[in-house]
């Protein structure tokens, strides 16, 4: 995977990165402090589907396919050092959604060089979309997607 | 700077104390251990250090007429101190945690230090700031003090001439004449605006009580307190200079003539 | 309480006994009912837990949520929230943000509490049809309290019908 752009401070800037296919996947963690309960169901809250609000903040993802061509199992991937819940998107998707999916490695406190970020405007329609989108890959006991 | 020419004044005002402060964001990466290099900025005219509780961030918003509190008290693992900074006198002092800057200006009690008026004091409350963020900005990564409010205080400790004088001779909030009350209690709010939008309150209690000496008095304090309209230092002096005004003609209000009288109303 | 004293030398501790509160112009009619259940404890509990999250919650790079965010989200359900106000579920965002959550069958509320005075509402209620409303608060909640009021409304009605 080609290094990201970044900006004088070294900080990865928002990109649509090149080698990131349409046919790629990413994964999305989801933490059980996101769930809320709803109409009598347990569902993800829609803060799980916005940016990071730091600067250039995106969505974290994990690159489905990077993971896979080290020959890592993605499953245990993210759910390791903790269980915890994940879903899957289509790239084609969020790029049909005018989402940036670009490449973030992250090297410190909690090193993961599969991580990525996507970025784009996270107004309510799309948070919308993204949870209708949204397939589990590790799912949360009890809890639903909508 | 020059007081506005139509602001109520008076040659003996019953004031007692002044505080002007700001609330801002915490740069990043501040820990309580830098304020000892905070100290030393203000070291040269503050040179005692008290340790204090401190205080909780604080904020005015607008809704329900009447706002509950929760008496909650949030708290992390590790919380930062309030230091003061007071002068050798011990006539001023600086109060300083990892959100908050403040300055206080008092009356000795034996009233040998006369007031040295706001003019006089706000730009030594601007120059703290400006070093403060200076400070801040050399040393965190932080540009400007990210200032999310404003507080001017006016304390002022109104000597009745005896135990059985009404209060009302003095506050004239409430027109209680012929009532004889022991003790009042008074607090009120006031929504301040601009553009038909809240950004403030001013908020006026009135107590009576006893100073050390034991003589009857009325404890008047006015405060404004709210968001600058933008977040850095010049907005917020404005805000303050806006804020003496609005306590001046309030207090001026809320006295009576008589009150002005001795006071020696100009 | 008015809040914390910032005067450190007058002799008197300000007592309240008595409090006059600014009524809005167009007085409105705010409804509250009977007591209702004293969730102020668990919100207490909630955001303690919320500022003192580990770093990498949520499996990436996480911050806790700050304690200038909780504190200014508690302020906030203060001038929001009557005594019959359902409780609210309050979830962390991953930069110190957090959000605060009403879900009923009719309406859905959410105060997004990017940092003091910057929140992002967003109000989907028979009022505002199904796109719902967005809304960027600073330090005015008049119209959350407005929707929170109808929502209770609404769960009444239903409780009625029921």
């Amino acid at each position: 995977m080609k290094p990201p752009p970044r900006d004088d401070a070294n900080q990865v800037i928002p990109h649509d990165h090149p080698d990131i296919n349409n046919e790629h996947e990413v994964i999305r963690r989801i933490s059980s402090e996101q769930v809320v309960e709803k109409k009598g169901k347990n569902v993800i809250s829609s803060i799980a589907y916005k940016a990071s609000t730091g600067k250039n903040g995106g969505m974290s993802v994990d690159l489905k396919q990077l993971i896979e061509i080290d020959g890592v199992d993605p499953k245990i991937w993210v759910t390791t050092p903790r269980w915890i819940g994940s879903v899957i998107f289509k790239v084609s998707d969020l790029r049909e959604m005018n989402f940036m999916v670009g490449y973030d490695p992250i090297l410190a406190p909690n090193p993961n060089e599969y991580h990525g970020e996507v970025w784009g405007d996270f107004k309510k329609s799309n948070q919308k979309k993204l949870k209708s989108l949204a397939i589990w890959f590790v799912p949360i006991n009890n809890v639903d997607l909508v | 700077m020059s007081r506005p020419n139509n602001l109520p004044d008076y040659e003996n005002p019953p004031l007692s104390e002044v505080v002007l402060g700001v609330q801002f964001v915490p740069p990043p990466g501040y820990q309580q251990i830098y304020s000892r290099d905070v100290w030393e900025l203000f070291k040269n005219d503050f040179s005692k250090v008290k340790e204090v509780e401190a205080l909780p961030p604080s904020f005015e918003t607008f809704g329900l007429p009447k706002n509950r509190r929760s008496d909650i008290k949030l708290h992390t693992g590790a919380s930062h101190d309030r230091f003061w900074f007071l002068s050798g006198d011990e006539t001023e002092l600086i109060q300083f945690q990892q959100d908050r800057l403040l300055h206080n200006w008092r009356k000795l009690k034996d009233g040998s230090n006369p007031y040295p008026r706001f003019e006089n004091i706000l730009p030594k409350f601007e120059s703290e700031l400006l070093i403060l963020e200076e400070y801040f900005s050399s040393n965190f990564s932080s540009n400007e003090l990210e200032i999310n409010q404003c507080e001017l205080t006016y304390v002022n400790q109104i000597a009745l001439e005896d135990t059985s004088q009404p209060f009302d001779k003095w506050i004239g909030i409430v027109n209680i004449d012929s009532l004889e009350f022991e003790n009042i209690s008074i607090t009120t709010q006031k929504l301040l605006t601009r553009d038909d939008e809240p950004y403030g309150r001013l908020t006026c209690v009135c107590n009576s009580g006893f100073d050390q000496k034991m003589e009857p008095i009325i404890d008047l304090r006015l405060t404004v307190r709210g968001a600058p309209i933008k977040t850095n230092i010049e907005e917020s002096l404005l805000f303050l200079q806006q804020g003496r005004n609005l306590i001046v003609n309030s207090f001026d209000e809320i006295t009576t003539e008589f009150a002005h009288k001795k006071w020696g109303r100009k | 309480m008015l809040g914390e004293t910032t005067t450190a030398f007058s002799d008197q501790e300000i007592q309240s006994y008595s409090t006059v509160s600014y009524l809005p112009e167009n007085r409105e009619r705010i409804l509250i009912n009977e007591p209702g259940h004293n969730w102020w404890p668990d919100i207490e509990e909630r955001l303690k837990h919320l500022i003192n999250l580990d770093n990498g919650w949520d499996g990436y790079n996480a911050e806790p949520v700050s304690f200038l965010n909780a504190s200014f989200a508690l302020r906030v359900l203060e001038t929001i929230c009557t005594i019959n106000t359902p409780a609210p579920q309050i979830v962390p965002g991953t930069g110190g943000d957090l959000q605060i959550e009403w879900h009923t069958d009719t309406t859905e509320i959410e105060l997004h509490v990017i940092a003091p005075y910057r929140v992002e509402a967003w109000i989907c209620s028979p009022e505002t049809g199904t796109d719902g409303k967005e809304l960027i608060l600073t330090n005015n909640f008049i119209e959350v309290v407005r929707a929170l009021s109808k929502m209770m409304e609404h769960l009444i009605d239903e409780a009625a019908a029921a």
